[in-house]
């Protein structure tokens, strides 16, 4: 390579790394704007309050920039799903290594033969308790989502392309769109009833929002279609991740039909 | 033998991670390599954000706590971490599938093969 | 009132139907999950404020899971 090039690349790398840890070391911290937000009680999470109540609008932002991702990752993977006859000569590309192929798929240890159905049941049960509790426990919609995800990861990895938990993609896209859709009505909503948007309204024609020993109002809902999206989202990221080794599967039925 | 609080001895990791997450982007050819690198790198800055609000309590009002605002931890740059993983998620997403693509065209993973570097 | 404390199950509930209704193969050993997910539910514990021994969200979402896959009539 070219040493001018590697000797200004490490002198910036020592500089830049010297400076960020000698100026990490002597932060000094200020709590600033968190004073109004620790003195304001809206619901015993102060995270999910600040989240949902606070910053609506950021939490807003976020669900497009995940849906935005789910977009690129279409757009890069969705010719091969559907039209994968210019992929044939590429896949006959000798196998390098240690690669994991289709036909040693099954070829797992009991333990991840008999244990990885139960966990993903208990993992979908622990997901939804996550995302309900948002407003009272640790959590909320994001982990709650990403759990269930993870069980939907957890039977893709042990059973292949006939795990039981399958979530096809019309489901998704419906999942996605709906979560997405769920939190701009009820953002609606609160405009209608309070004047402004993503207002945090409590009672509706004299009934509770959301009963219980806590008058949390909207937020819990805005917990279950953020659950539903973020589901939905990186359930969608993991299928396209994955399906290379449905379109090895698929090349080679065909070779064998012409054959 | 130096002794430093839990929150320098954070801020401290933090920075180790941010410079293994640097030298990893800077100086490694692979490009796996480079995207793990890359996740280091982003822990770091949320273990820098999540040691900036370091406190006595978490921030959730149990019921019978008393003088809650004055312990608590700040909850600002907690909300600040859970949008950043979202957004690394995501970012992962697409780099994972771009490195993919690359590996079809160039038959190779290595940067300065892919640059027609020498 | 007491009903108002088991409205986060009968979401729980609900949601639980959603995703099993996704399982494409039929889930044996009924009573054999119940028992362990009441085993689990009793070590998770109830939700703070609410007064429960045992954390009914839990339960719920795997009898949701349960019906949801028994309403899916192809398999």
């Amino acid at each position: 390579m070219n040493p001018k090039r590697d000797l200004a690349i490490t002198l910036s790398f020592l500089i830049f790394g010297a400076n960020i840890i000698y100026y990490l070391m002597q932060i000094k911290v200020n709590p600033g704007v968190n004073i109004i937000y620790l003195k304001n009680y809206i619901v015993p999470n102060y995270v999910t309050a600040i989240l949902f109540d606070w910053r609506g609008y950021d939490t807003l932002g976020e669900c497009l920039v995940l849906i935005v991702a789910v977009m690129i990752s279409w757009i890069i993977f969705g010719k091969s799903l559907y039209d994968n006859s210019f992929l044939k000569e590429l896949f006959k590309a000798p196998e390098v290594g240690e690669y994991i192929t289709l036909q040693r798929w099954g070829e797992f240890t009991l333990a991840i033969k008999y244990l990885s159905l139960p966990l993903s049941i208990f993992l979908v049960g622990l997901g939804i308790v996550t995302i309900l509790g948002g407003h009272i426990t640790p959590g909320g919609g994001f982990q709650g989502g990403a759990l269930i995800a993870a069980s939907f990861i957890l039977s893709i990895i042990a059973f292949g392309s006939n795990s039981p938990l399958w979530f096809d993609h019309p489901f998704l896209e419906k999942l996605e769109t709906l979560g997405a859709l769920a939190y701009i009505i009820i953002g609606f909503l609160g405009m209608i009833i309070g004047g402004y948007y993503l207002f945090n309204f409590k009672t509706i024609f004299g009934l509770d929002i959301f009963p219980g020993p806590i008058a949390a109002g909207i937020i819990p809902y805005l917990n279950i279609a953020v659950g539903l999206k973020v589901l939905a989202s990186l359930s969608t990221a993991i299928y396209l991740l994955s399906c290379e080794k449905v379109i090895i599967e698929r090349i080679e039925k065909s070779d064998e039909i012409l054959k | 033998m130096i002794v430093m609080d839990f929150q320098t001895a954070s801020f401290l990791t933090a920075g180790i991670l941010i410079v293994i997450g640097l030298y990893g982007v800077f100086f490694v050819d692979n490009i796996i390599k480079k995207i793990i690198a890359l996740e280091i790198l982003g822990s770091g800055v949320n273990l820098t954000l999540i040691s900036i609000c370091y406190n006595k309590y978490i921030p959730i009002k149990l019921p019978n706590m008393v003088n809650f605002a004055q312990y608590s931890a700040y909850p600002l740059t907690q909300a600040l971490v859970l949008t950043n993983i979202v957004i690394e998620a995501s970012m992962l997403a697409i780099m994972l599938g771009v490195s993919i693509i690359l590996y079809k065209k160039y038959k190779t993973l290595k940067c300065s093969v892919i640059l027609k570097e020498d | 009132m007491i009903v108002d404390y088991f409205y986060p199950s009968i979401l729980a509930f609900l949601i639980g139907v959603l995703i099993g209704y996704r399982y494409r193969i039929k889930l044996n050993h009924f009573f054999g999950y119940i028992i362990i997910s009441l085993i689990i539910a009793k070590f998770l514990g109830a939700f703070p404020y609410y007064p429960f021994p045992l954390s009914f969200e839990f339960l719920f979402s795997i009898l949701g899971i349960f019906v949801g896959n028994k309403l899916k009539r192809d398999n």
